[in-house]
């Protein structure tokens, strides 16, 4: 019996195929496969193609269960940039991924935790909506926390 | 790049930066301050995403005789600094504790701290005391606000026929008690043990002393403070990790 292979469309188009037990591991996936038996291309609109064969790279993982917890640690760590770990937390979260989501959070909130409020508005992509008085008020009364 | 995040992966980023930064970033955005205003509150709950998290601060318990009026004190010691450092919050005098906030707890012990957070609670009585309902208060110094969380009755029952168990001195972060285990009556030393609840079984970590000498009671993640051992003023710190 031939394993079952599933196609993935990217945003931009792109196809990617990885075999039906493998993608199951997202549950979004799953349940659209359980739903429908998803024989035709599933269409993934909010993620492009680089992040997507990123995902596909960690669904290949041939890993005993055991060691999952360090690899997904080291893929996050390798793919250190946070505009790639924040593309891939949202795949992640859309595809209903857990650990690789829970990794590359992580990942993002220690590479950011010492940053200055600037560097995290603009790591994060967060406009600021406080007036400079509004954030003194606050520095002020949090004063011995800094 | 021009997009902004979506809101639901800046939670998830929020949920696993430690305190001490979550005040600073307060700042970042209006959504963030409202969100971290409630933090402490969903960070307790979700104590086993945080489970992987490194605890970059934590906080450890100090009880000194010399404080009157039952008030106890808090100092906040930082997890990455080296040991000698942590010793010197020890045995630190109160008035020169710069990073020491007070706060007063008539009747109230502290159980434990993690991510910046301190677990407040009455006496944690007998462990054989099935019917003793407490309440637990989790408290953020850094915020300086706390709430109220419900307790279980009980867990597990702890059966050791051949010991007698003096004293709970705090918990380990998977819940595992760590308690002061007298091997005979007549013996006036005792050992530290953590009581396994699969396993039904008390470990020994290797810590003795005299009985009742253990008044460390907070215990983090690798550190236990163990206080007026040899009746002086003497502080301890015995590793309970392993």
């Amino acid at each position: 019996m031939s394993k079952k292979t599933l196609t993935l469309m990217s945003k931009d188009k792109q196809l990617f195929n990885i075999e039906e037990h493998l993608a199951v591991q997202s549950v979004t996936i799953r349940n659209m496969v359980k739903e429908d038996g998803a024989s035709s291309v599933i269409p993934l609109p909010r993620v492009d193609s680089e992040t997507l064969a990123l995902v596909i790279e960690y669904l290949n993982r041939q890993q005993a269960p055991e060691e999952d917890e360090d690899y997904v640690k080291k893929f996050v760590d390798e793919r250190g940039e946070i505009p790639t770990l924040l593309e891939l937390a949202q795949a992640a979260l859309d595809l209903d991924i857990k650990k690789l989501m829970d990794a590359a959070c992580m990942k993002v909130a220690d590479l950011i935790k010492d940053f200055t409020l600037e560097e995290v508005r603009e790591a994060l992509r967060i406009e600021n909506d406080r007036t400079p008085e509004e954030e003194k008020a606050i520095r002020d009364e949090f004063q011995w926390a800094f | 790049m021009s997009t902004c995040l979506p809101f639901d992966i800046q939670v998830e980023i929020m949920k696993r930066l430690p305190v001490q930064s979550l005040i600073l970033f307060r700042s970042v955005c209006k959504a963030w301050d409202s969100l971290i205003k409630t933090k402490e509150v969903e960070s307790v709950s979700s104590v086993d995403d945080e489970k992987k998290t490194q605890d970059r601060e934590s906080l450890s318990f100090v009880d000194d005789e010399k404080e009157t009026d039952d008030q106890e004190s808090v100092s906040s010691v930082d997890d990455e600094k080296e040991t000698e450092d942590r010793e010197s919050v020890s045995s630190i005098d109160d008035e020169e504790e710069t990073e020491e906030r007070r706060i007063c707890c008539g009747g109230t012990s502290i159980i434990g701290g993690s991510h910046g957070l301190l677990c407040l609670s009455d006496h944690l009585g007998d462990p054989n005391d099935t019917a003793e309902t407490q309440t637990a208060v989790v408290w953020n110094p850094a915020i300086r606000k706390s709430v109220a969380v419900d307790v279980p009755n009980m867990l597990y029952t702890i059966n050791q026929p051949n010991a007698s168990i003096e004293w709970v001195l705090g918990f380990r972060e998977s819940g595992e008690p760590i308690i002061e285990v007298q091997d005979d009556i007549m013996d006036p030393t005792s050992t530290l043990g953590v009581y396994d609840p699969c396993l039904q079984h008390i470990k020994d970590l290797g810590i003795c002393g005299d009985n009742l000498s253990f008044s460390g009671s907070s215990y983090t993640i690798s550190l236990l403070l163990l206080d007026h051992v040899d009746h002086g003023q003497i502080i301890r710190c015995g590793d309970v990790k392993r």
